[in-house]
């Protein structure tokens, strides 16, 4: 555990020297002013609104950081050949990846809890209210972090690293999309077509049901820990399935 | 020796593309004799066809759609399919709505209990996800910005004027906010006769809020009633050229535009005139509240 703690350090670290932290800073920083942006128009009672606009940005963005922090852990430590002196000491090849999995898990959620106190502060700006139900959305935003950096650190052994990338935005980003469209045509399927598409649904990482936005922006009550409980079981096994994945492939791989 | 004969290879791609040409060519010179010159001319000029126009329809389109999730506290809304109505699983009648803005709504996105297929997967996917059984509404208060912004966008959004001042007048308890709408609107599309029907009303209902002495406001709905009327004729003589038909709001409007003008004769007591557009709007609209309107003007004429 140590070691694995350790390469997550190093990974952690050269995130700072690549200025990642720094560059949600400034993201945080474009997102006040857009929402600051409507009141110039003479429009106000927005409040909603710089809720949506700046939940939709924080959520795209960790996401974004996540996926591209998490598909350049092993390829670039391969390219550069920097991970033969790391092999070359007494830790596994197992070690190396699950540290690089803490390593931006923690990266990834640090960058979260940025974000979330940067919305706090929005929010108080504008004198809007932020309930359990925000506290509940960052647990689970936090949760879905985890779960993306591993699905992502594992994908980032199978496909180039572009590949990856799109492959991981897309599972990240259009989830919700795609779920509620096997919702809708469902009940329209009939034999084959409806067994592949409830397969399909079952395959796929429902990253979507991480995402409250929409309830902390209409102010709905916050969900019952049932749920949240679920969520995060859900989050671990799913996690736990790609790492075990992960570790088999990275044993594998010819270096 | 490949090489060299490889750009002959093209050739029958340049062929192709100039078959193409020419078959799209004789389609767009059919269009154009559908069009005058000056609809033509009016069209090269039109916001509508421009890149920053589309660019601003889109963003209303965008900003519309969003008004509707912020009216249902967030709920995503869908059109069910066949199978699903066949199932009982349809789209529901807004009911806590005013006459005139009745409307179905869609179902939510994530399944009811009964229709769901994913067991406790559904639950928890109703439990994160904004889900109502009950179709209900938000304030409508807090679309007015909304609104406002979409107009800022597309100002040519006429249904969205009358919406936003009944919200204002009617919810809000700002009609002095909802005449400044309305007269922007009227401003802006000269040829409409919803917001002029709606600023025609406002001024008879809300005179007192308004700050207007009654033979004024009185005056002053009737002008704009009659210009409603008008240009409400001439809407509907087009929409029927067309083979269609006034939706149930514009019939509604075209209908109170008749009553508000004769309530407000009556009151300016121009009995004649009153009785006069109670008989056209009666004929016109059948609209049997022009009939009690007849009686009542009738009777004031009376002295009774």
């Amino acid at each position: 555990m140590e070691k694995v703690l350790g390469i997550a350090h190093v990974a952690i670290l050269e995130s700072f020297r690549r200025k990642d932290p720094y560059v949600v800073l400034i993201l945080g920083l474009v997102i006040v002013s857009g929402a600051a942006l409507f009141n110039q128009f003479g429009i106000e009672g927005l409040e909603k609104f710089v809720k949506d606009v700046a939940l939709t940005v924080t959520n795209i963005l960790c996401i974004a950081i996540c996926v591209v922090a998490a598909a350049r852990q092993l390829p670039v430590e391969i390219n550069n050949r920097t991970l033969y002196p790391l092999l070359a000491k007494p830790v596994s090849r197992t070690t190396v990846f699950l540290g690089k999995y803490v390593g931006v898990g923690l990266m990834s959620s640090a960058v979260v809890l940025l974000f979330w106190v940067e919305l706090l502060a929005i929010f108080l700006l504008f004198g809007i209210s932020a309930g359990a139900i925000f506290f509940q959305a960052l647990y689970l935003r936090i949760l879905s972090m985890w779960l993306i950096a591993a699905i992502v650190v594992t994908l980032s052994l199978f496909l180039t690293h572009g590949a990856n990338v799109t492959v991981s935005l897309l599972l990240c980003l259009a989830m919700s999309t795609f779920a509620n469209t096997v919702l809708a045509v469902h009940s329209e399927l009939e034999g084959a077509a409806r067994r592949l598409a409830e397969a399909v649904y079952w395959v796929v990482p429902h990253l979507e049901l991480f995402d409250l936005s929409k309830k902390v922006i209409h102010d709905w009550p916050s969900i019952p820990g049932v749920a949240l409980a679920a969520l995060t079981g859900y989050a671990v096994i799913y996690a736990t399935i790609f790492l075990a994945l992960g570790c088999w492939r990275f044993r594998r791989t010819a270096l | 020796m490949r090489a060299k004969l490889f750009p002959l290879s093209l050739l029958p791609g340049f062929v192709l593309c100039g078959l193409l040409i020419e078959f799209h060519d004789a389609r767009i010179k059919t269009t154009r004799t559908q069009f005058t010159a000056e609809e033509l001319e009016a069209a090269k000029e039109s916001i509508a066809l421009s890149l920053m126009g589309q660019i601003q329809f889109t963003a209303h389109s965008l900003i519309w759609m969003k008004t509707l999730e912020y009216l249902h506290y967030g709920v995503a809304l869908r059109t069910p399919t066949a199978a699903e109505e066949r199932r009982g699983f349809r789209a529901r009648e807004a009911t806590d709505v005013a006459s005139g803005l009745a409307h179905k709504c869609g179902v939510p996105v994530a399944l009811s209990d009964e229709m769901d297929w994913r067991g406790p997967v559904g639950r928890l996917h109703r439990a994160v996800m904004p889900h109502m059984q009950i179709h209900r509404h938000s304030d409508p208060v807090e679309l007015i910005p909304w609104y406002q912004l979409t107009l800022k966008l597309n100002p040519n959004l006429e249904r969205l004027y009358t919406l936003s001042a009944f919200f204002m007048a009617d919810f809000a308890g700002e009609p002095q906010e909802a005449r400044s709408l309305l007269e922007a609107g009227v401003k802006t599309n000269p040829w409409t006769f919803e917001i002029r029907a709606a600023l025609g009303r406002l001024l008879f209902d809300y005179h007192q809020q308004l700050g207007l002495a009654p033979t004024t406001a009185y005056e002053k709905a009737a002008e704009a009633l009659r210009e409603a009327i008008a240009y409400g004729k001439e809407e509907k003589a087009r929409i029927e050229k067309a083979e269609g038909r006034f939706d149930a709001y514009q019939d509604q409007l075209f209908y109170e535009s008749y009553l508000f003008l004769a309530k407000s004769l009556t009151e300016l007591e121009r009995y004649d005139n009153a009785l006069a557009v109670c008989d056209e709007g009666y004929e016109i609209t059948k609209h049997n509240l022009l009939n009690v309107q007849r009686r009542i003007t009738t009777k004031r004429m009376s002295g009774e």
